[in-house]
């Protein structure tokens, strides 16, 4: 059975390019056969809001859509999506608005490797 | 031992993550990831050196690399590798990876 | 499939959420019977100390977070040469936590399967 890997990220979407990162360590995990989830947290959150439209930059939002179309499962914290103003239904379709103690722990709990992409 | 990848994504000003390395893994268990301004560990030549002293392979993000001007040939320590080669590091040839 | 996580606060309390995210990602875990350690160092250790007053900036209490874990049998412990170096003794370090070596580190991070950093 192929290994799974976590990556939890920390970072906003546009403070740092750490969630590009994230997503393509994402994206190479999966082109070579492994299970990848990833979870959004703190700051984190930020990159599965809805409707970014970054004019110059890359598109975190519509690369974690593009890398959700080949498998890579997307969940972020609830309660940190809450305390930045976002409400359900603000989020990518392709990421769950979840919990660490449902969707990380589920997440971690059947991984072989985690990677954490923080500042 | 166990085998390490450690992540950094910090310049030497910013950060001198073999510090940490230092605690947290034996030189022969310890590989080093460098993304985004973390490049320039390998870049600068007293960063490189402290590099060399922890870990004992430092794997280079190449496009991090050729987007801030630079190509192995700067390199001080390590290698300019991709995506594939570096997923094959965390997943395959280490056990375990912490951020730093 | 990890059964173990070693969660590292390397940042101290409040001017960054950081901590208090890490104490909760543990309890996340350990809530769920993962086998989960804190391991306070560097700047990290700031987060042991007893007489924080986080209401005077209206901050939910690092203490309180930590002590959360108790419940789950979850060790956190506390470099003793970080403590040292930064002048605190571990008299002002509140219940429950137990000192670690720093030559003792590399053996813990060996008991657990992955490890994330705060």
């Amino acid at each position: 059975m192929a290994k799974t890997l976590t990556i939890l990220w920390r970072t906003g979407s546009m403070m740092a390019m750490d969630a590009n990162v994230a997503v393509k360590i994402a994206k190479a995990a999966k082109e070579k056969g492994y299970t990848v989830h990833m979870f959004g947290y703190g700051e984190g959150v930020t990159a599965v809001k809805k409707g970014q439209a970054p004019k110059r930059f890359p598109n975190v939002g519509d690369e974690l859509e593009d890398i959700a179309k080949q498998g890579v499962t997307q969940a972020v914290c609830e309660t940190c999506f809450a305390a930045r103003g976002f409400e359900r239904g603000e989020e990518i379709p392709s990421a769950k608005v979840g919990s660490l103690t449902n969707d990380l722990y589920g997440f971690v709990s059947k991984s072989d490797r985690l990677v954490t992409i923080a500042r | 031992m166990a085998k390490t990848a450690f992540i950094v994504m910090k310049s030497p000003q910013e950060l001198d993550p073999t510090h940490m390395v230092k605690r947290l893994a034996d030189r022969s268990d310890a590989t080093m990831i460098l993304f985004e301004d973390g490049i320039y560990q390998a870049l600068n030549a007293s960063a490189a050196e402290r590099l060399g002293k922890a870990v004992h392979e430092v794997l280079v993000s190449g496009e991090d690399l050729e987007a801030r001007g630079f190509s192995s040939s700067d390199l001080k320590t390590g290698k300019k590798v991709g995506y594939p080669e570096i997923v094959d590091c965390i997943m395959e040839r280490t056990d375990r990876t912490v951020t730093i | 499939m990890a059964e173990s996580i070693l969660v590292l606060i390397t940042k101290p309390p409040y001017g960054l959420e950081e901590a208090f995210a890490g104490l909760r990602l543990a309890l996340a875990m350990g809530v769920n019977g993962m086998k989960t350690t804190v391991l306070m160092l560097e700047d990290g250790v700031y987060n042991a100390v007893a007489t924080q007053k986080p209401d005077a900036i209206a901050m939910p209490s690092n203490i309180d977070a930590t002590k959360d874990l108790y419940a789950f049998e979850a060790p956190i412990y506390v470099v003793k040469e970080d403590l040292a170096s930064r002048g605190i003794p571990e008299s002002k370090l509140f219940e429950g936590l137990k000192t670690i070596e720093v030559s003792k580190i590399k053996a813990l991070m060996a008991e657990h399967d992955i490890v994330t950093t705060f």
